[in-house]
């Protein structure tokens, strides 16, 4: 954090964690964390992300780089105009687009686009991938992205898939519960 | 196997999980009371493993005895006394400040990774198989820890002093790691498990290097005088009072 003798927020900065499932399916945003930087982030994603659901690959990335906009903030076109024109020579970079298919679903991959800023970015997502027509559309730079590598899935992702908290046999107390409830409803 | 090294072997691997055990219950205090949200769960987590990595140790002394797999590990973790515990005395120390837990956590993985690194090749099959497995997840244990220690050592004045306090404390402690066990002759002969100065040797290279690195200076100790894994400090029988209670009230409960 800079110490701008005005320290509002002792929070670590936020980070975005995307998780794959499996090899080849595309990454799905499943929540933020709080992280002194990206390193961290990434290791505390796995104690908090992947020990139910299963992992593949995860990848953090700065909050606050994130551009994002729904649809109906697309529908004003004066989005665009609030930024910077920028200058033709600057070079392109990719960007990642993701979006969010409905209410309930999170944000996931859909493509890669290059250009020179997030607003042309974005502009240019919405065209390339008009017809997946999602609700809400982010992106941010390729290079924001730290993320985990194949040989992290033997020690940080696999692990988990023998532990025996994630079967519901191993929570008597559970059932027990259920039963005693059913019990009750008769007695009733 | 020769059938009279099983008992000592036997002692080994319960000492060996007494000591993952004892530790993750003692950082297990931390559950609700870490610096940050999301490390209080990461670091209730790493417990979690520890204390499945004991659970598996206590069932294969338990082959190894012919005792009940399914039984012996909550019988040798819930009914035992302190004096039968076989861990080391720094994992019963009390949690201390964030700096003092994070680099004793850290200690420790960097002894179980060169350990299991060579119990994969213990001519008992079983520990070969199960340190195979539990290597992997002990080596992302071991980055996260590597990564708060090199942090917190190269971070404010706060930080480094409350880490170069630890570490001075926590020093004399982990050497305890390295008295050998009974019989160790033996068991190392018969390629069942590794001699404890190898173990020392790879570990005082990987955790000196990193410790420095992160700003830290190495205590000028080369040896524990804690030699016995049967004495214990005042610390043990206060940390089993509450793990034990509940099982102790209700022996054979299931919930």
């Amino acid at each position: 954090m800079k110490d701008d003798g005005k320290m509002t927020d002792t929070q670590w900065p936020r980070f975005m964690v995307f998780q794959q499932d499996e090899a080849g399916h595309p990454y799905v945003h499943n929540g933020t964390v709080h992280a002194s930087d990206p390193e961290m982030a990434l290791l505390i994603a796995r104690d908090i992300f992947s020990r139910r659901p299963r992992a593949v690959g995860m990848w953090v990335v700065p909050a606050d780089v994130i551009f994002s906009k729904t649809l109906e903030e697309l529908v004003d076109p004066s989005w665009l105009e609030e930024f910077p024109p920028v200058n033709e020579e600057t070079e392109k970079r990719p960007y990642y687009v993701f979006g969010k298919f409905s209410q309930q679903a999170h944000c996931e991959q859909i493509g890669e686009i290059g250009a020179q800023s997030p607003q042309a970015a974005m502009k240019a997502a919405v065209q390339t991938y008009a017809h997946r027509s999602p609700l809400m559309w982010w992106v941010f730079p390729v290079h924001a992205v730290t993320a985990s590598t194949p040989e992290d899935i033997d020690s940080m992702y696999s692990p988990v898939l023998d532990k025996s908290y994630r079967e519901q046999s191993e929570y008597p107390t559970v059932t027990m519960m259920r039963q005693i409830r059913a019990h009750r409803k008769l007695e009733d | 196997m020769d059938d009279k090294l099983k008992p000592s072997l036997a002692v080994y691997l319960i000492a060996l999980a007494d000591d993952e055990l004892i530790l993750a219950h003692r950082h297990s205090e931390w559950c609700g009371h870490a610096p940050i949200l999301e490390e209080d769960i990461a670091f209730s987590n790493l417990c979690l493993d520890e204390i499945g990595h004991a659970t598996i140790w206590y069932q294969l002394a338990a082959d190894l005895l012919g005792e009940d797999r399914e039984t012996y590990p909550d019988q040798l973790a819930f009914f035992r006394d302190a004096e039968d515990f076989l861990n080391i005395q720094m994992v019963e120390l009390p949690i201390g400040d964030w700096a003092f837990s994070m680099l004793r956590q850290y200690l420790f993985d960097a002894y179980e990774v060169i350990h299991l690194e060579r119990l994969v090749t213990s001519k008992h099959k079983p520990i070969a198989e199960v340190a195979t497995k539990i290597r992997n997840e002990e080596l992302y244990h071991l980055r996260h820890t590597r990564a708060w220690v090199h942090r917190l050592g190269l971070g404010t004045d706060e930080s480094r002093t409350r880490m170069q306090r630890a570490l001075d404390e926590l020093w004399p402690y982990a050497l305890q790691l390295f008295a050998s066990p009974d019989n160790e002759s033996l068991l190392v002969e018969a390629g069942l498990i590794p001699a404890s100065t190898a173990l020392q040797t790879a570990w005082i290279t990987s955790v000196v290097s990193h410790l420095e690195e992160s700003g830290l200076k190495i205590p000028p100790v080369r040896q524990s005088d804690l030699t016995s894994r049967n004495e214990h400090s005042e610390h043990l029988p206060d940390l089993l009072a509450e793990m034990q209670k509940v099982a102790r009230l209700v022996p054979g409960g299931v919930w």
